[in-house]
């Protein structure tokens, strides 16, 4: 007999020690799955975001501000949600890890595999309007956030430069109406073949952004006008400026898009 | 008391089982890793024989209440010395202090074994004795020495050491490079001065 064994033994049956029961060890594996699972899924609604954000940039706005394509990408770049990506992923990673076989993969490829995930999983909610929504939501709820929003409108806010944003309060045609601006001054917009990009509702209330030359304090001459924001229920396509409705899209308030 | 001898022909999976049923068991799973571990713990903590052995009690004791989380996907020996190695590093930790050294004999067993790797340099297996070996393995950093020890000491292989320090296998090869690597530097500096 081994006296050492026996007395490590008799140690064990003296301190009452049991064996821990099966299922505690398989609860925390599922518990810590669940929290993988549930960090990626929170990772892929910062995705929607991030996406949400970048399709609804105008990206070929940069010139009228006298900025490198490079400084205004950096600018507008939704910082916020990309580094919320970035910790839902690691802490993923700090989840998978406590798995019971969380030490196979290395730790990069758990990552990358997570933010993989969180992006095809983002597109799908970008794509039932998620991204909007939560962006929104944030915009009115935290105050950091809110900072964002102003940016977008402080770039619409520049009508020397070339780039004036607002309400369309007064519509007698393409090349002929009046909007109230962000900081509430009324805009005559005249034009000649003033182009309307993507699906605009031309009438009273509609959110325009308009691209064009300043004239004076009062008057500005369009060249073109967007909406002020992507208000499809399903953009098709976008070429970094241009957002169009899908064919049977929608648009807010349930009317109908027109080709 | 269960009679010994028929734990013999028994597999580690098998007293598992068995232990779960019948504590009495556990003594074959003691028998059978007491001294392995008691080798191991001190191999990789520089620890005295007695500090040792108060660390493998603690680790039994776990070993014994964590049974059930043996699910044989992985080999016994290597979920118990998974164990041993979690309770001698965190044990290590709490006294912040390293001992002096290990045995000379364990380091000439190092030295002839790590010599006999092919991957290991040569001027180390020519001009190393003991003693600076003894010292240069005291000097490497603790994730160094443990993959050194359980390679070349404890004849672990690559997926072993894996479930072992639960890390997956690129960096174990990793790590063992590096840590020979490291062990022929401090040998060298060690020959400067």
């Amino acid at each position: 007999m081994n006296e050492k064994a026996k007395e490590i033994l008799k140690s064990i049956k003296d301190s009452k020690v049991k064996p821990i029961s099966k299922w505690k060890f398989i609860f925390k594996d599922y518990l810590m799955w669940g929290f993988f699972t549930l960090t990626t899924l929170v990772g892929a609604l910062a995705t929607s975001v991030i996406i949400f954000i970048v399709k609804d940039n105008d990206w070929d706005i940069y010139k009228y501000l006298e900025k490198s394509f490079l400084g205004y990408f950096l600018i507008l770049m939704p910082y916020f949600w990309i580094i919320i990506l970035f910790i839902l992923a690691y802490v993923a990673y700090l989840n998978y890890k406590q798995t019971r076989k969380g030490y196979l993969l290395n730790p990069y490829w758990v990552i990358l595999g997570s933010i993989f995930i969180s992006v095809i999983l983002g597109w799908i909610l970008f794509d039932l309007k998620i991204g909007r929504q939560l962006d929104q939501m944030c915009a009115k709820n935290i105050p950091y956030y809110q900072g964002m929003e102003l940016q977008k409108k402080n770039l619409w806010s520049n009508p020397e430069k070339g780039l004036l944003a607002g309400e369309i309060i007064d519509f007698k045609d393409e090349d002929n109406f009046v909007i109230k601006d962000l900081n509430n001054q009324n805009w005559n917009i005249i034009g000649d073949g003033v182009a309307w990009k993507n699906e605009i509702n031309k009438e009273i209330g509609e959110e325009v952004k308009i691209i064009g030359v300043y004239e004076s304090k009062d008057k500005f001459k369009a060249k073109e006008v967007r909406p002020w924001s992507c208000h499809c229920q399903k953009c098709a396509q976008s070429d970094g400026n241009n957002h169009k409705c899908s064919t049977g899209g929608k648009l807010e308030g349930g009317k109908n898009c027109s080709k | 008391m269960i009679n010994v001898e028929n734990c013999e022909t028994k597999t580690d999976n098998e007293l598992v089982n068995l232990s779960l049923e019948n504590e009495d068991y556990f003594y074959c799973i003691i028998s059978r890793y007491e001294g392995l571990l008691t080798h191991y713990i001190q191999r990789i903590s520089l620890s005295s024989k007695e500090d040792a052995e108060d660390i493998l009690q603690e680790v039994f004791m776990s070993v014994y209440q964590n049974l059930n989380e043996f699910d044989g996907s992985l080999k016994f020996s290597s979920w118990i010395y998974r164990i041993a190695h979690n309770k001698t590093i965190s044990a290590w930790r709490k006294l912040k202090s390293r001992p002096k050294s290990i045995s000379t004999d364990e380091n000439v067993d190092l030295f002839n074994i790590i010599a006999s790797d092919e991957n290991i340099l040569k001027d180390l297996e020519k001009k190393c004795d003991a003693k600076k070996l003894s010292k240069a393995l005291n000097k490497l950093d603790e994730k160094y020495r443990e993959v050194l020890v359980l390679k070349f000491l404890e004849d672990k292989d690559y997926k072993e050491i894996s479930d072992i320090l639960k890390k997956p296998l690129g960096t174990i090869a990793t790590l063992l490079n590096r840590a020979k690597i490291k062990l022929r530097k401090e040998v060298e500096k060690m020959e400067i001065n």
